[in-house]
């Protein structure tokens, strides 16, 4: 694991969405180095044919039956929302073409 | 230089579970914007999601109807992306191990078998809805359709023509149909295919850079988008260009793909396995209890309808075309017509009546039951198929049993000899130039005392009694 | 004596409510006063729902007078931390980004709690978003240890430990990922929980890292850790993770001595690292469990080395998705400026988050990304199963685990907050029951000469609980000390 520069870490803010001043990113940049050198001791760990942990549960194949339960009343599906008019949740405009699915 | 399209497809189906993939909220299409959510489906914190049995059961029989394997063990997944419509920001599906893999759907192509590789079904959750109609320089989010089961049918790349795409979506359609795992409607959304279509010279065992196209409302509208996109690829290439990795947008109005998004490189999911589902282990008799519960999928059934009914491959193609249409069929002989009056009767009557009324056969005015009686009527005599057609049409409008509107209307066929006897006596008299003529040897002329009879009696003598009482009368 | 009911442990409240000896509401009352008293200084409480309180410590006692049975919790003042989910006040999370949120739902452990008839007092403080080891990070308010104002309560549940600590609440929920139960209840002197992975449901909890993420109780004494895990461990059918093993009677499970029982004593737990008083502590405890009757066996856990390690890899990319829904769309905090949707995200997250939680969401993305999945994300999973292994192997060996809960005694304000890998480092001895899943406690063991509590941390089987409890019970009955309460300046 090579370390990590400012632009890998502005690359990282961009795919989670935060904005880093620079003094902030510079700061993250070392302090992150840090943290990924301490986890180099993994490199060392003989982990070949280790099947990984995946899930912490022990449980198998929990499932809930098809019956459809009341949904949240509308008053409380947009009591805590920053935007809306009464029907729909609003955000910026999206553009088209953006659609991900 | 000679090009052929390469297209693999990528269909989303929704599945028609009653409540959402990993919550109880309803899946009612159409309901108010955001009445059918809860803290899951909007992303709140401490929602866990809890897996949908009946989503699994149905996936599974996709699977298995399309020859798939289905994996032992597997999980869901979270794909991480960011856009208003997915609530957590990471979509819960399935990333390496999906439930159902390496399959294959035979399609009829103008009557050609072929074969089309199914390269994956896996499950995972529908996104929001996001309406641009809103105004004000905004969208607006509706999470009604957020978590919704959502199944994703991958192919291999084996199409080659924008027909064999038609064809390989009518046969999947179809097939979701009989299974009833979907209603498939691409209007409402909840069937929605892209194409990924590249060209190559014909020979060349490599692909092209593919671009895939989306937003399109229809079958044909799918079939017109590839034929477009493959023309337009080739002229590119012609013209020395080259084709651009990219998402384009079918204008439908326009008629043209519309380049909408670059791929310059491949956009990072971050996938990982889900911690809050459980691994999902499936055993034999699992697949067999699935396997036991599928119904007679169309291309068997299509076989059978030849073999049991004696019906022509065309004939037995209409009727299996849908599994509503199959079951319909087989109600109508089930209730004791003949089975080809029955496919005549269904196809060419009923079906016409349908269309131009716009109404599925699910939802016919007229019971496969009454259908049957129609026919009895005929077959007895009460009738004859003229006026039946007239019946039938009154069936449909009011949903009446054709015996109560054949009484309620005095329709029923005059079987009474005295009373044909006497019409018939009334057109010899009346008629002596052609009477004579008739004696004289002029045997054509039969059909006009028929006629005249037949107008008589409005239609309703005995056809085959009036012809006998004529032949007595007039050869006498 | 009626005034000083907040000196009681749960089970005396609950069994003074249940024979009448004491109202619901003098007790409340009794706890209220003691607040009111108090944590001005040590700004453990978020939201105080005084009148609420009240109002179902009343109802509590009309139940009683109409004769109707009470619950096993009945009048036993409880405090739950800010990543609780409840219908009633705020969930904040102790996040910016979450600073007005009205949760439409109670959590499965609140309402297991509000069935046996517990009275909610409030929320108490925590680090933003369950990210931290001293209750620094939150943007709430500070709280103080109280038995040293300058000195950190610990982290994350620290508005827990240091409620149950002062006594201003008997019992308080708090959560657990990498040592967020165990630790601060070390630091602030009280006895701290984090059952089996799956025995509390995780429905209704701000979720951090969703394969570590534990719900827990903090205490003032075991006897009443017991009470409270038997109302909160049980299948429950929003969790899918939440285990459906049978729930035994932890209560009764105390009483058998601990005689024959063999406490593995790990050389990792006692290296030079671990401060000089704290492993003095530490052998003093393992002497009076010897005394007791137990066998002290030697046990080695060389996955101590690298836990830490594979804990950051595993939870920051957790957490990295988990925390992805916080941006601002449908509920929680958004810039009104932001004119993209991009901007919208970015705006709500980068004003939303601290830099404790942007760090970790950094990180967590870059171990997700490209070849890091498999050579970081992968290799810590592989790692994980390592550590499990280990485990087993050693509770072939020992049936309880004993050791320090943290190297070191609470830290003063300010000295590690900006050293994150010594944060981490700090959590070292508990991440392995995160990672292994299996049932780990602090419970204090003694005070260091400036007056400071150190907590032994117990660790035993998956699913058992019950040993894990009946050892810790012992030894604190025959510790030769009460804790007691710390000063009221």
């Amino acid at each position: 694991m090579d370390g990590l520069t400012e632009h890998d870490i502005a690359r990282l803010a961009s795919s989670a969405q935060l904005y880093l001043d620079d003094n902030t990113r510079a700061q993250f940049t070392r302090e992150i180095n840090k943290i990924l050198e301490y986890v180099q001791v993994l490199e060392k760990v003989d982990t070949e044919g280790v099947a990984p942990t995946r899930h912490a549960t022990d449980r198998l194949n929990v499932f809930r039956e098809d019956i459809p339960q009341t949904p949240l009343p509308v008053e409380e599906v947009f009591k805590n929302s920053p935007l809306d008019d009464g029907s729909f949740f609003l955000v910026p405009r999206i553009i088209d073409g953006e659609e991900n699915s | 230089m000679q090009y052929e399209a390469v297209i693999g497809m990528e269909v989303h189906v929704e599945i028609n579970c009653k409540s959402k993939v990993f919550c109880g909220c309803p899946t009612v299409f159409d309901a108010p914007p955001n009445s059918q959510t809860c803290p899951l489906c909007l992303g709140m914190p401490g929602g866990l999601p809890v897996l949908n049995r009946s989503m699994v059961d149905k996936s599974m029989a996709v699977g298995l109807a399309l020859n798939c394997r289905i994996a032992r063990e597997t999980r869901m997944d979270r794909k991480n992306y960011f856009y208003p419509d997915l609530a957590k920001n990471y979509q819960i599906s399935q990333d390496d191990q999906p439930l159902c893999y390496d399959g294959y759907l035979d399609v009829d192509v103008d009557g050609e078998m072929k074969r089309i590789g199914i390269t994956r079904a896996h499950m995972e959750e529908d996104t929001a809805r996001n309406s641009h109609t809103v105004g004000g320089g905004q969208s607006g989010v509706d999470f009604n359709r957020s978590g919704v089961a959502l199944l994703e049918i991958v192919t291999e790349p084996d199409i080659r023509s924008a027909q064999e795409a038609f064809a390989y979506l009518t046969a999947l359609k179809q097939l979701l149909q009989y299974l009833d795992v979907s209603d498939c409607n691409m209007e409402e959304g909840s069937l929605r295919a892209e194409a990924n279509i590249s060209v190559r010279p014909v020979g060349s065992d490599k692909f092209g850079t593919k671009t895939e196209v989306k937003n399109v409302a229809s079958f044909s509208g799918v079939q017109k988008a590839i034929e477009f996109e493959i023309a337009r690829q080739i002229k590119v290439l012609n013209d020395g260009g080259t084709v651009l990795q990219e998402t384009r947008g079918w204008d439908a109005d326009k008629g043209v793909t519309l380049s909408q998004r670059l791929k310059e490189s491949a956009q990072e999911y971050r996938y990982f396995p889900e911690p809050d589902v459980p691994p999902i282990v499936v055993d034999d008799a699992w697949i067999d209890a699935i396997q036991k519960s599928l119904p007679e999928l169309p291309t068997a059934r299509k076989e059978r309808f030849q073999k049991e009914y004696e019906l022509s491959a065309y004939d037995a193609h209409v009727m299996t075309l849908s599994r509503a249409m199959a079951d319909y069929y087989e109600a109508i002989v089930k209730a004791g017509a003949d089975p080809k009056k029955a496919a005549n009767w269904l196809m060419v009557e009923l079906l016409a009546l349908l269309a131009d009324a716009k109404v599925e056969i699910s939802d016919s005015p007229v019971s496969p039951e009454n259908l049957a009686a129609l026919i009895g009527l005929i077959d007895t005599n009460v009738i004859n198929g003229k006026i039946a057609k007239e019946v039938l049409v009154e069936m449909f409008k009011t949903g009446a049993a054709p015996a109560a509107i054949v009484e309620e209307k005095g329709l029923g066929q005059i079987s009474d000899t005295s009373a044909l006897e006497e019409a018939v006596q009334a057109v010899i008299e009346a008629n002596p130039q052609q009477v004579a003529d008739y004696r004289a040897g002029k045997d054509k002329i039969f059909g006009y005392f028929v006629g005249q009879v037949m107008k008589a009696t409005r239609g309703k003598g005995n056809p085959q009694l009036v012809n006998e009482i004529l032949r007595r009368e007039l050869d006498s | 004596m009626s005034a000083l009911w907040y000196q009681k442990t749960a089970k005396e409240i609950r069994d003074a409510v249940h024979t009448g000896e004491a109202t619901a509401l003098d007790i409340v009352n009794s706890f209220i006063a003691h607040r009111e008293a108090t944590d001005g200084t040590i700004g453990a409480f978020t939201q105080c729902w005084d009148d609420e309180a009240r109002e179902t410590a009343r109802s509590i006692d009309e139940k009683r007078q109409q004769g109707q049975p009470l619950g096993p919790l009945a009048g036993v003042p409880v405090s739950l931390k800010e990543s609780f989910c409840t219908r009633l006040g705020k969930t904040t999370g102790a996040s910016r980004i979450l600073e007005n949120f009205q949760c439409p739902y109670d959590g499965t452990a609140v309402t297991r709690l509000a069935q046996a008839d517990a009275v909610f007092l409030g929320k108490v403080n925590m680090d933003e978003l369950a990210m931290g080891s001293s209750t620094e990070s939150s943007v709430l308010q500070r709280t103080v240890n109280p038995w040293n104002h300058d000195r950190v309560p610990g982290g994350s549940s620290g508005g827990s430990a240091a409620s149950v600590a002062m006594g201003c609440s008997a019992l308080s929920l708090g959560s657990d990922t990498g040592s967020s139960i165990r630790q601060p209840a070390s630091f602030s002197g009280c006895v701290g929980v984090k059952p089996t992975y799956g025995r509390i449901s995780r429905f209704g909890i701000i979720g951090l890292a969703p394969s570590l993420d534990h719900a827990g109780p903090l205490t003032r004494t075991v006897e009443d850790a017991a009470l409270a895990l038997n109302v909160l461990c049980g299948e429950d059918p929003a969790d899918s993770t939440s285990s459906d093993k049978p729930v035994p009677d932890f209560l009764q499970g105390l009483s058998q001595d601990i005689k024959g029982l063999k406490i593995g004593v790990a050389e990792e737990y006692m290296t030079d690292e671990v401060d000089e008083e704290v492993r003095g502590k530490i052998t003093e405890a393992l002497d009076c469990l010897s005394s007791l009757g137990a066998e002290l066996v030697k046990i080695s856990l060389p996955g101590t080395a690298y836990d830490a390690a594979a804990y950051t890899v595993i939870s920051t990319a957790e957490i990295s998705a988990t925390l992805a829904r916080l941006d601002g769309v449908r509920y929680g905090m958004r810039d009104p400026e932001a004119r993209t949707v991009q901007d919208m995200y970015v705006m709500s997250k980068s004003a939303g988050f601290g830099p404790e939680v942007q760090r970790r969401i950094l990180l967590g993305t870059h171990f997700l990304s490209g070849k890091n999945i498999q050579n970081c994300f992968v290799k810590a999973q592989q790692a994980r199963s390592l550590i499990i292994r280990e485990f087993e192997e050693v509770f072939t060996q020992c049936d309880v685990i004993a050791g320090p809960t943290t190297p070191s005694v609470a830290f003063p304000f300010g000295s590690k907050s900006d050293n994150p890998v010594e944060m981490y480092r700090c959590d070292r001895f508990t991440l392995g029951a995160n990672l292994a899943t299996h049932p780990a406690l602090s419970v204090p063991c003694g005070m260091t000469e400036a007056g400071l509590p150190v907590g032994l941390q117990l660790q035993a089987r998956r699913y058992d609980e019950e040993t894990l409890l009946r050892v810790a019970f012992h030894y604190e009955q025959n510790r030769g000390f009460d804790l007691g309460f710390p000063p009221i300046s």
